[in-house]
């Protein structure tokens, strides 16, 4: 693991010496020439930021590209590069793979050799659709097809030898393999200078197999592709080049037809994969293993993300060699507003994970009476100190209601009679909170916040007080000047059209006023609001969406103020919007609904689908591949259930 | 490029004090005792020492430059290196593979 970053550069005979602001310019001009393993011994306090080069030679690699002295602190940037990375960084979760213990009863699942040709040359579709996302970070970026690109060679060889080892791997651990999909949160998977997950490629490679096995929901998937279609002609292509930040791996950079074409394929692959790992080793998922695993893993993202805080080279050690989507936070604290993640890519998406920890922990012990013994309880304290870290009271709240919903339903406390007086509390406290509240204030911050995203291409007059009709929340007065010349969204104007909509009945809420209202308790309205900036979709994609994990035409294609850094939409249902249109967000939640009512009686499935789809409510988990992966495990976990009665049974 | 010759040579002289030069191909450069020695290479990675910053801003304009010129290719070394892990895994493979079927 150490040593690539340990390699000196031959010809250098000058030391290494400690890196302050009086010594930048020695590191300056000695580019290359120190590996970081050489600076480590100098400088292993010292109060430097490592950051990867991306765009180094392989020369290059694992040494100091580049030293900067910045106000607040002094940037060392140790060179990386991506065929490199691809290599490295493989062979690493694939020794991780291979710790996960044999199983016995796994069943010969080897895949042929044409699968894996197939997604190495999915690879290349996907290489060539984001061209400019990787030109970007490789002085070498080369896909033309000539038996001198060693470039193009040694990534498809690398890609080919990965499968072929996974394959292996996979044999004698498929049955396995779920029991330790915790880890996914901790490994999280994602390559340095790739977009790509290895995680995402992994499952998806097994998803492949379930097709290739004629073992697939045929339905599911003419839906699939007449949608895939659909919106493959109506995709628009331009040169939009998307921030993917803390969303590396899972989300598409550009605005091609090949970068749609092979997230389709890969998105569709991979809920087949987690489908089919369910499907053939059900029988063998522990679910005492999993909560052990989920607790393991809760603790060590905690034990790693104080440790990446306290130094800098484990800072870096730990974004390369556990896939991070970005480099951990170096503080213990939250930072400028920012609450404490760790070293995950969101506190909001770590804060679920350690409820969702919590909440199946305490489930297994009541429902399935699993014991914990000294150690577990230890790691149980240590994932409720990781939720109060990242500060998510929705987490916190919905973990208390739904294991206090539980208890009284084990109690046999629930009732109609009970029901009924719950739904009076909460229609009481409600109505308390609306009267404390200016009614008016919360039924328009929705609309006033994405009109401060707006960037309306007219001036807007004033009044006595200076205001305009943005600041008077006087919405009706914006929609009087002609739509196309306001550079309004679509969804901003049929909202605003909505909330001043003079058919309202008498008493009733306006639909909007309500979404508002919830959205600024919920404290989403400045968020929902910029997606009602952002969110301009002509009808087809209204209906059937941008693609999986396209946002490179919703974030940049509609001109708003908020252009630069990643504002994303904090709800799981409004990005399914943005990838599948009310089309797709209405049957995902028809399938998810007729599944949850088929298993109303179980409810250790329905509270812990309950408490993923309320988070899902107020933040994007499903543009994270471990919150992904297990949404859509816990959405089939009924089958595993269902497995679990028939056998006791 | 007067950026580079500025960056490779400093900031001791001016352009134009090239123009002495011409094209002389008897123009003898005056070593400058309060010059660094300046080595500099060329395409086929040939070294040479400049004394002053008129020489040294002379061969910069030229075409060399201030570092050897990269003749490792990364990407090719990487196919070898993946060439040869794919060899020895399945040499491995196969070694585990008799063994097994020995034992």
């Amino acid at each position: 693991m150490l040593f690539p970053w340990s390699i000196r550069s031959n010809n250098s005979i000058i030391p290494a010496i400690s890196i302050e602001e009086s010594t930048v310019g020695y590191y300056q001009t000695n580019t290359c020439d120190f590996s970081l393993q050489e600076i480590l011994s100098n400088n292993f306090n010292n109060k430097i930021e490592i950051l990867p080069d991306k765009n180094s030679s392989v020369k290059c690699f694992g040494k100091i590209n580049g030293v900067d002295n910045f106000s607040d602190s002094i940037k060392v940037y140790v060179g990386t590069n991506m065929n490199v990375d691809f290599l490295l960084q493989s062979l690493f979760f694939l020794l991780l793979v291979s710790t996960i213990p044999k199983s016995e009863n796994s069943k010969n699942n080897y895949l042929p050799l044409i699968s894996i040709l197939f997604f190495c040359g999915l690879l290349y579709v996907h290489l060539e659709g984001e061209r400019m996302f990787y030109e970007y970070f490789s002085k070498n970026f080369n896909l033309n097809f000539t038996v001198d690109n060693y470039f193009l060679l040694s990534l498809f060889l690398i890609c080919i030898l990965t499968l072929i080892i996974f394959n292996d791997l996979m044999k004698d651990r498929f049955s396995n393999f779920l029991n330790y999909l915790p880890f996914m949160f901790l490994f999280v998977g994602t390559y340095n200078t790739l977009n790509i997950n290895i995680f995402v490629l992994f499952i998806a490679f097994i998803g492949f197999k379930s097709f290739f096995e004629n073992k697939y929901n045929k339905k599911i998937f003419l839906v699939y592709l007449v949608v895939s279609i659909i919106q493959i002609f109506n995709f628009k292509e331009s040169v939009l080049l998307f921030d993917i930040d803390k969303l590396k791996g899972f989300v598409n950079s550009s605005q091609t037809i090949e970068s749609l074409i092979f997230w389709i394929i890969v998105y569709y692959f991979l809920i087949s994969g987690i489908l089919y790992l369910i499907n053939e080793s059900k029988e063998f998922f522990n679910f005492s293993l999993f909560i052990k695993n989920l607790l393991i893993s809760g603790t060590i993202i905690t034990a790693i993300s104080f440790l990446s805080a306290l130094n800098p080279f484990l800072n870096f050690i730990t974004y390369y060699y556990l896939g991070l989507n970005k480099a951990g936070i170096k503080s213990f604290n939250s930072v400028e507003g920012n609450t404490w993640r760790g070293i995950g890519s969101s506190a909001e998406a770590l804060g679920e994970f350690y409820g969702f920890v919590i909440l199946i922990t305490s489930l297994g012990i009541l429902a399935k009476k699993i014991k914990l013994n000294k150690i577990t309880l230890l790691l149980l304290v240590v994932n409720f100190y990781g939720l109060y870290e990242t500060n998510n009271f929705a987490a916190l709240l919905t973990l208390f209601l739904l294991i206090s919903f539980y208890v009284l339903i084990s109690l046999k406390l629930v009732n109609r009679f009970s029901i009924i007086t719950i739904t009076l509390i909460i229609t009481v406290f409600v109505s308390l909170l609306a009267s404390t509240v200016s009614y008016d204030l919360y039924s328009e911050a929705l609309l006033s916040e994405g009109y401060i995203a707006t960037d309306l291409n007219i001036e807007l007059p004033k009044d006595q007080y200076n205001n305009t009709a943005v600041e008077n929340s006087n919405f009706g007065e914006i929609l009087q000047y002609p739509k196309d010349q306001t550079n309004i969204s679509n969804s901003l104007y049929l909202f605003t059209e909505r909330y001043t909509s003079v058919k309202n009945i008498k008493y009733i809420p306006n639909e909007i006023a309500v979404v508002s209202f919830i959205a600024k308790t919920i404290n989403r309205s400045e968020k929902w609001g910029v997606f009602l900036a952002k969110y301009n979709p002509n009808l087809g994609n209204f209906l059937f969406g941008h693609g999986p994990n396209q946002l490179s035409e919703y974030y940049l294609g509609h001109k708003t103020k908020v252009n630069t850094g990643l504002v994303l939409p904090h709800s799981s249902f409004l990005d399914f919007l943005i990838f599948y249109g009310l089309f797709g967000l209405l049957f995902i939640i028809f399938i998810i609904s007729r599944i949850l009512y088929i298993n109303r009686k179980n409810y250790l499935y329905l509270i812990l689908n309950s408490y993923l789809l309320i988070n899902f409510i107020k933040s994007d988990s499903i543009l994270y591949v471990a919150s992904f992966t297990l949404f859509i495990f816990i959405i089939n976990f009924y089958k595993i259930e269902n497995k679990s009665t028939n056998s006791n049974e | 490029m007067e950026q580079l010759i500025e960056s490779i040579c400093g900031s001791r002289g001016s352009i134009s004090e090239l123009e002495k030069i011409g094209n002389d191909p008897n123009f003898v450069f005056e070593n400058d005792p309060n010059f660094d020695t300046v080595i500099l290479f060329d395409t086929n990675n040939n070294i040479i020492n400049v004394n002053s910053w008129l020489e040294c801003a002379n061969y910069v304009n030229g075409g060399w430059v201030g570092k050897q010129v990269e003749t490792f290719n990364g990407e090719q070394f990487i196919f070898f290196v993946s060439i040869s892990l794919f060899v020895i895994y399945f040499s491995f493979k196969k070694l585990v593979k008799r063994g097994v079927k020995q034992f």
